[in-house]
């Protein structure tokens, strides 16, 4: 291949990164890949891939390159099947995500990621929590980060969410929404106690780890942070004999409504969903729930 | 020549056609069809898009930075700033990896460019391993994540300097000043441009650049998320949990699943009942020096040899370093 239609391919494929955007950005599924606060960085990609696929184009109408002598390989000059091979690399997520942009991870990832339930209550780690054993050794260091630990409630859970808490503590039922998901599970994780007896709404797939009983599952949504390669479940335990739950397939989605229990579990207290109504429901149009943080602190 | 041209003109349009089909019926398209062979592969796909859709605006981001260097700064410039007294050396080093809110796909194009614009090898080391960890966003984000244990996100950063700077040493002594990126050294030599010139070969740098490094994080991207998708992780929790052993395995962890630095603390506070802190310290501060995709992009620009000697090195360093803080101070 000749420099110009290298510049003329890669112009076709960066338009088609373009459109690929664009079309994410148009249905909603960019959502199913990104979290919100990252949308500036689509934004800004978006812009300078219209533009550089622009430099490409016109480049490759002009007659001769400017020799440009500054020591990089400009890789043009490869056979045709290397060429293939590396264009080919690019084609492919641009074909591949304009026809299955709308999948949505399900039950066979939440088991692959690990219920953090499971994680915590199958071996609690000693370590974590041990006591500042070394702390006589070393004055300055520990001192600091003893003088963390006796105040934990700079950081803790109910302060991190305030509002959500002194609206759950007042109420006798609440129900969980897209906004309120992770801080909600948080509170509930976090003080089981306070919230035994409320009743909660609550929706996400169904999903069980191996082990289960016939009785319980999980029904849970994917949290994610910057994008959905690290997502992580957030979920409470759904358990009684009131409803026939083996109904509900892995993978449904329902929607939960029931009264919180507490159960002991390898010594961990777990919040516990037993369910009044269990119904199914159509998967969201937005399916995953987002960490918030706010970079101004 | 003239049919020559025609013909590869052709794939071009038969490419633009296709994509504008996809784009309009793309959806039409029944995924059941897939499913049916293995409902794991759209899982994989889900992940491999997002990690390039994720990093792309930051390897744009970090390529237009290394075009701009390479475009305005002089090798003369550069010089001035850096002591030529190696070891004296690291400490602008670290300031402008604490300085720089850069995350690990956009530095690598960067170092490379300063490196060959003479910046010493070991210089650029601590750059490319410190900034992804020291900086603001990602204080933040490690501060949210673990909420209820503050040390987590002070020691990472503690621990992220003092690697870096010990990092820097051990290249330095090893590879002194040698060269080990894979083009030649030297034939810079810049005509003076004027200053439109000078504009658009920062634009045709960059898009070249976008090129030669965007199919190394495609390929890198579509590895991490095979291993995301077919590898449990209780695999590798069940190896173990113990004082060796806990740092190995998050390191491991920390290597395969090639996350964002910005995003890493959300996944690793996922593992803190698990694991103990240094453990977790060595997930978030190995993970953005080096993993799996990061080393395809600095196989693309440095010697095999030396990329190989690199990672080593930085796995010994954080291994040991994680070790002696869990025996100091947890």
């Amino acid at each position: 291949m000749d420099r110009n239609s290298h510049y003329f391919v890669r112009s076709v494929i960066l338009l088609g990164f373009g459109l690929f955007i664009i079309k994410l950005l148009i249905s909603g599924d960019i959502h199913k890949f990104i979290a919100p606060r990252m949308m500036t960085y689509m934004y800004f990609a978006l812009s300078v891939i219209a533009v550089l696929g622009m430099i490409q184009f016109f480049r490759s109408g002009t007659e001769d390159e400017q020799s440009c002598d500054c020591g990089h390989t400009h890789d043009l000059s490869i056979s045709k099947g290397r060429s293939l091979f590396v264009y080919s690399l690019f084609i492919i997520p641009i074909i591949s995500g304009m026809m299955f942009s709308d999948h949505v991870l399900g039950s066979s990832q939440a088991l692959n990621k690990g219920f953090k339930y499971e994680l915590r209550s199958s071996s609690p780690s000693e370590e974590y929590d041990k006591p500042e054993s070394s702390s006589s050794e070393d004055g300055k260091a520990s001192e600091e980060s003893d003088a963390l630990l006796e105040d934990p409630a700079i950081l803790s859970v109910s302060d991190r969410y305030p509002e959500l808490q002194k609206e759950f503590q007042e109420s006798t039922s609440f129900t969980l929404t897209e906004d309120n998901y992770i801080g909600s599970i948080s509170l509930l994780e976090d003080q089981v106690d306070d919230y035994v007896g409320k009743e909660v709404k609550m929706n996400g797939f169904v999903f069980r780890e191996d082990g289960f009983p016939e009785d319980r599952m999980v029904v849970g949504r994917f949290g994610i942070s910057c994008c959905v390669a690290d997502g992580g479940i957030y979920g409470l335990l759904v358990q009684g004999d009131s409803q026939n739950l083996s109904e509900f397939k892995n993978d449904a989605w329902v929607e939960v409504t029931g009264i919180v229990k507490k159960v002991e579990h390898n010594n961990w207290e777990l919040p516990l969903i037993e369910p009044t109504s269990i119904k199914k429901i159509e998967i969201p149009a937005e399916p995953y729930v987002y960490e918030e943080f706010e970079f101004s602190g | 020549m003239y049919q020559e041209n025609t013909s590869n003109y052709k794939w071009g349009y038969i490419l633009l056609f296709l994509f504008f089909l996809i784009f309009i019926y793309g959806d039409l398209f029944p995924s059941t069809l897939i499913t049916d062979i293995s409902p794991a592969i759209l899982d994989m796909n889900t992940i491999f898009l997002s990690i390039v859709l994720e990093a792309i605006p930051f390897v744009l981001l970090g390529v237009f930075v290394s075009a701009l260097i390479q475009t305005f700064v002089k090798e003369e410039t550069l010089a001035r700033f850096i002591p030529s007294q190696p070891i004296l050396a690291l400490l602008p080093a670290v300031t402008i990896g604490a300085i720089f809110p850069v995350c690990e796909c956009a530095i690598v194009p960067i170092v490379r460019r300063l490196i060959q614009k003479g910046m010493p090898l070991h210089v650029g080391i601590v750059i490319l391993v410190s900034a992804p960890i020291l900086n603001p966003i990602v204080f933040l984000s490690t501060f949210y994540a673990f909420q209820t244990d503050l040390t987590v996100a002070w020691a990472r950063m503690g621990i992220a300097l003092i690697v870096s700077l010990i990092i820097g040493g051990i290249v330095y002594s090893r590879f002194g000043n040698s060269w080990q990126l894979k083009e030649e050294k030297g034939h810079i030599t810049h005509s003076p441009h004027t200053y439109r010139n000078r504009l658009s070969e920062t634009f045709h740098h960059a898009s070249d650049e976008f090129f030669d490094m965007g199919k190394f994080l495609i390929i890198g991207a579509l590895l991490a998320s095979v291993i995301q998708t077919f590898m449990a992780r209780d695999l590798l929790t069940d190896v173990g949990s113990g004082f060796l052993a806990g740092p190995a395995v998050m390191m491991g962890l920390a290597y395969f699943l090639s996350l964002c630095s910005e995003a890493d603390a959300f996944v690793a506070s996922s593992f803190k009942g698990l694991f103990s802190t240094s453990s977790i310290l060595a997930f978030l501060v190995y993970g953005p020096m080096t993993d799996l995709k990061n080393t395809i992009l600095m196989a693309a620009y440095f010697r095999k040899r030396f990329v190989l000697s690199f990672i080593i090195i930085v796995t010994i360093v954080v291994y040991t370093v994680t070790l002696l803080f869990d025996l100091f101070y947890l």
